[in-house]
């Protein structure tokens, strides 16, 4: 499986499932601050949207890593973090342009998605679609998958 | 909850500027299910007979579910207990938002709030202090910029707070408790008491995990919850339209009450509803209250008027009793007024109850015409004058003018003006009754009764009576041995479905739930809460055990109300609803009766093993439920005893 998770911030309702089963299923408690996944709210407007990591074929995030830590799963693709090898130096947060990795003060290691062994837990409880794992039909050059992107053969995963 | 299931509860004196911490461990949660059910029952112990709700003496209770801030679906809700400003008596009013999740990471279950400061205070709850700040730089402020203005101040921009907006400072009784900007704990006027006590906000913040005894089994059932959400019509419904989806469905029935209850239907009502609201582009975003895959919260703006008007909602509550109760039929006024009363902090319920109350006392001669704003000019009562609507809201949060006479509710209002002004105050036990129309819904003029907070719809909320969806009429059947008893108006096998739904209601509280999820949609049923429960907290609990613990709830509650010397001559409904018939099309003779009111009355009274003739639990009814505090708390005094 190759894929990635795209998101539809249109359709975010700030329901924070995605959160709290990812918080779940990683940390085996409700925190939605250990989250993957994080939406981002503001209540006031009660805007709402959901920032995932891209798992960029090309990671910036894997090339800042002074120790080699963030890695690439050959069987999905992800772009996760070795979490014994990580020295919380936090090079990899400065390095994501798309601010989709937390950091653990307890433990003091990066966060960041896996896509839970390719069957995402926040795609599986989104309520509204907001959050999708698109699959490669065909692997095709550096952009990611997309609904603005016809050159990227795709199929939604469900 | 805690790590180990128990609950830990923050008392707060104000006074004293104090704290302490109570817990409570697994059996008493199993007992009273946490949440309302040791709210109620912390109510009850620490707040006795005769207290002024607005008194230092008085003691407010803000509780999330037990389950809040896990992923159990729409288990974000926030109750919070006191005894009414309003009624005088025993008020439960539940909340949506983010708060109560925020309450729960801060390590708290329960917050306890006791005693009144002596200047404007607000507290901050986090899992390292509990600070009592001053909060003499927001008095005055409305809800939208406290909530800005205090994130702000704080330096923490995921803070959630719950205030009052300036008409609970006023000591409004038609004012509620707002948290996460425009999620309401409006009825009952708990706001009038938050101010009482110089309280303006509660900002909770925390980072302190949540675990459930056994995180597969929690899972499952969650997940079984979210498919049932996803696989109910009615859940998907409002979801697309909101709750004000059901204004056109209610209004063709001809049980839409319009015009202070004086008709059922009315011409325009599409222009007032949800679906109008979702059409029209009105509607901005949906919104989720925490962990709610349902997301029938609205945000949405003005278009033609009143430019630059937006806030959360409208709800089918705020449409029908601005729309259809005061005859504003223009969406862009009711979304002005329903922001007014989220940032003024007022039930919309209650505040457009006092204003169709004064048009029609207006139109009858009881109260001139035009009445003073308090600010040096008039105001014109006259139905469907939006102005008039806009502004006698601003009047009554301000206690200006003519607005002082509103601000104490629509019993007080009438007490005021005097002449026959009582026949169209539309309430009973002093709470103006909610957008239902009895005379056309026993089971509801049953629950409208019984309910101890007054004649609304979230105590027991009998939908089912309507048998609008396939799961509705699978529960009349249930219940009642046959479907043919989904007919709203018909008194048959009602107290059954009544009771039935209070204690629904009370385990959904309870737990956290939303009754969208549980009793309007019926997505979520007993058992899965049982199993919920369970789960968490490693505690078997069945789901007879979950309607046992529910029917303790709701004694310790009545018991509350007797306590203040309340019982079967209360449980009546407003004089409208019983002795004006209201027109229809179908030939029924819509209105409600001592006889037959009477007759539903003994029937449930018999259900819940409470005396007949007083309406009040007998001492072996409480006994029964190990309620041995409660009984002798009622029937200490000599020659008391009715067992």
């Amino acid at each position: 499986m190759e894929g990635a998770l795209v998101t539809d911030p249109a359709k975010c309702t700030g329901c924070l499932q995605c959160e709290l089963a990812c918080s779940l299923k990683h940390e085996g408690q409700f925190a939605p601050w250990l989250a993957r996944v994080v939406v981002h709210r503001t209540p006031e407007t009660c805007l709402a949207f959901p920032n995932v990591c891209q798992h960029c074929e090309d990671p910036p995030c894997a090339h800042a890593c002074p120790v080699g830590a963030l890695k690439t799963s050959p069987g999905t693709g992800a772009v996760y973090v070795d979490v014994v090898e990580c020295i919380g130096c936090r090079e990899c947060l400065e390095a994501c342009s798309h601010g989709s990795i937390s950091f653990d003060s307890d433990k003091g290691v990066a966060l960041k998605c896996d896509l839970c062994n390719g069957e995402p837990a926040c795609v599986d409880v989104c309520p509204t679609g907001a959050i999708r794992l698109e699959r490669y039909v065909a692997r095709g050059s550096d952009c990611l998958a997309g609904p603005g992107n016809p050159d990227r053969r795709r199929t939604d995963d469900e | 909850m805690s790590s180990n299931g128990g609950v830990t509860v923050l008392h707060v004196d104000l006074s004293e500027r104090s704290t302490y911490i109570e817990r409570f461990a697994l059996p008493d949660v199993a007992r009273l299910l946490g949440g309302r059910g040791l709210a109620s029952h912390i109510l009850f112990r620490d707040m006795g007979k005769g207290v002024d709700p607005l008194g230092a003496e008085a003691v407010l209770v803000f509780a999330p579910g037990h389950l809040t801030g896990t992923c159990a679906p729409t288990a974000g809700r926030t109750t919070v207990v006191g005894k009414s400003p309003a009624t005088g008596l025993f008020m439960k009013s539940s909340m949506g938002g983010h708060w109560g999740a925020g309450l729960k990471f801060a390590g708290y279950d329960i917050l306890v709030v006791h005693g009144a400061a002596s200047q404007p205070t607000y507290l901050l709850v986090t899992d390292t202090a509990v600070q009592f700040g001053d909060a003499s730089q927001y008095w005055g402020l409305d809800v939208r910029e406290t909530s800005r203005e205090m994130a702000k101040q704080l330096a923490m921009p995921d803070v959630d707070i719950a205030c009052i907006g300036p008409s609970g400072e006023n000591k409004v009784k038609v004012a509620g408790i707002m948290c996460t900007y425009y999620h309401a704990a409006a009825r009952g006027g708990l706001g009038a008491a938050m101010g009482a006590k110089n309280l303006k906000a509660i900002a909770v913040r925390g980072r302190t995990p949540i675990k459930v005894a056994e995180p597969g089994r929690f899972w499952d059932v969650s997940e079984e919850a979210r498919k049932r959400i996803a696989a109910t019509g009615r859940c998907k419904f409002y979801g697309q339209y909101g709750t004000a989806g059901v204004v056109v469905g209610t209004n063709e029935m001809e049980a839409f009450p319009v015009q202070n209850f004086r008709r059922g239907y009315m011409e325009n009502a599409y222009q007032i509803s949800g679906q109008c609201l979702t059409d029209r582009g009105y509607l901005v975003r949906r919104e989720s209250c925490f962990a709610c895959p349902i997301s029938c919260k609205r945000y949405s703006a003005t278009r033609a008027r009143y430019s630059g008007s937006e806030a959360g909602g409208p709800e089918y509550e705020t449409l029908a009793a601005f729309g259809a109760g005061c005859l504003l039929e223009d969406m862009d006024a009711n979304l002005r007024a329903n922001e007014l009363c989220n940032i003024l902090g007022l039930d919309s319920i209650s505040t457009a109850s006092v204003i169709q109350w004064a048009f029609e006392s207006a139109e009858r001669g009881v109260v001139p015409e035009h009445v003073d704003d308090g600010s040096g000019g008039h105001v014109r009562l006259a139905w469907g004058d939006a102005d008039a609507v806009l502004a006698l809201i601003e009047m009554i949060a301000h206690r200006k003018g003519f607005g002082d006479v509103l601000a104490d509710g629509v019993r007080s209002a009438a007490r005021r003006v005097g002449g026959d002004s009582w026949k169209w105050a539309v309430e009973a036990k002093g709470l103006e009754q909610s957008r239902v129309e009895t005379r056309m819904a026993k089971a509801y003029a049953l629950a409208f009764a019984t309910n101890p907070r007054g004649p609304d719809h979230l105590y027991g909320q009998p939908m089912a009576e309507f048998g609008f969806s396939p799961e509705a009429r699978e529960l009349v059947r249930k219940l009642t041995g046959d479907v043919k008893f989904a007919n709203p108006v018909i008194t048959e096998h009602k107290p059954e479905l009544v009771a039935w739904h209070e204690e629904c209601f009370a385990m959904t509280d309870s737990l956290g739930l939303c009754s969208r999820a549980t009793l309007s949609t019926y997505a979520i049923t007993p058992g899965m809460m049982a199993e919920m429960l369970s789960a968490a907290t490693g505690f078997e609990v069945d789901e007879q055990e979950m309607h046992e613990a529910a029917r303790r709830i709701i004694n310790l509650e009545r018991a509350f109300n007797a306590r203040e010397g309340a019982g079967r001559k209360d449980d009546r409904l407003p004089w409208r609803l019983m002795h004006e018939e209201l027109p229809n099309s179908r030939g029924i003779k819509a209105v409600n009766s001592e006889e037959e009111l009477g007759a539903m009355l003994d029937e449930y009274y018999d259900i819940r093993g409470w005396d007949r003739e007083t309406g009040v639990p007998k001492a072996s009814t409480l006994l029964s439920l190990g309620l041995e505090e409660v009984a002798s708390a009622l029937y200490s005094e000599p020659g008391k005893q009715r067992m």
